[in-house]
């Protein structure tokens, strides 16, 4: 995986639900440990159902393993409304689409450590991890904070982040896509 | 002797821990919420059997892993370097996954032991 991402890395909703899109899966609800046990095994399930290639499918689960865990850790026991979607596209790709409240007080890091991130080719995220990875520091929950670097990796570039603010809370949503072949 | 024997699940990797004779071995996947709280017995183990020195090898076959356990890893190999063992890891990945072998260069990239980076068939 290599290469330039888009240039219009900072623009958001590059990726869109259109009526050619069909719903693979939709999740409301707090993300649990047992959530993403039966999400996994669903996806995988349904990957090899679809004809998923192999690096393709594992990427994808890749992609929703950090963004389910990112869930889990970051969002607030207060919010009614997570969600977690999936959606078979037109061009035989899926888009993960998630969303759920964050702490007001993160949303300016937040945002600026992804313009960071998408303003970096794949090899300077590459760089970057492996410079987390031999390092010291941890974040929160016991990672490297590369969750975000490795989404960006593993779905090549192609993820958008959006923040809104709505009745005085701040929703993050992250849509990532993958083609199901490469 | 000395052994840490653990069946993997849908979330955390087989692993097999052997002092006599001395060997390393995760596989699997590892996608735990809390990677500390999995690894620590681990790099425990680590620090106490191979103080004394010797050989083993380090065997990593892993499907997935968290970026949480990323960490972990390193943390287990930086344990294996600094002991008194001669260690070799061996960094198995399917021959078609070039994210685990991209992966397993980091890891050679970083730590200072004999490293081999095995593609598997798929």
């Amino acid at each position: 995986m290599s290469g330039i991402l888009p240039s219009d890395a900072h623009s958001s909703a590059r990726y869109r639900t259109t009526e050619q899109d069909t719903v693979e899966l939709q999740w409301f609800g707090n993300i649990q440990n047992q959530t993403t046990d039966f999400l996994m095994q669903w996806m995988e399930a349904r990957l090899n159902e679809v004809g998923a290639q192999s690096l393709q499918k594992k990427r994808i689960i890749r992609v929703a393993i950090e963004l389910l865990q990112n869930m889990h850790h970051h969002a607030i026991s207060h919010d009614s409304q997570p969600k977690f979607s999936i959606y078979a596209t037109a061009s035989a790709a899926w888009r993960i689409e998630t969303s759920n409240a964050i702490d007001p007080h993160n949303v300016v890091e937040l945002q600026q450590t992804w313009e960071t991130l998408k303003s970096k080719c794949q090899n300077e995220l590459r760089s970057m991890q492996r410079e987390k990875l031999a390092g010291d520091a941890r974040s929160e929950h016991g990672g490297g904070g590369v969750g975000l670097n490795e989404i960006l990796r593993k779905a090549n570039g192609c993820v958008d982040m959006n923040i809104e603010n709505q009745a005085g809370i701040a929703r993050v949503t992250f849509i990532a896509e993958i083609p199901l072949q490469s | 002797m000395s052994t840490i024997q653990l069946e993997g699940t849908a979330k955390t990797p087989r692993v097999a821990f052997h002092d006599s004779p001395l060997s390393i071995e995760i596989s699997g996947r590892s996608i735990p919420e809390n990677s500390i709280a999995f690894y620590t017995p681990l790099l425990e183990w680590v620090d106490e059997h191979l103080k004394a020195g010797g050989t083993v090898d380090v065997s990593i076959r892993l499907e997935y892993f968290n970026t949480s356990s990323s960490k972990c890893l390193m943390d287990l190999l930086k344990r294996v370097e600094q002991s008194a063992a001669e260690a070799t890891v061996l960094w198995y990945y399917e021959e078609d996954d070039e994210d685990m072998l991209e992966a397993g260069e980091d890891y050679d990239a970083i730590i200072d032991m004999p490293f081999r980076l095995i593609a598997t068939a798929g």
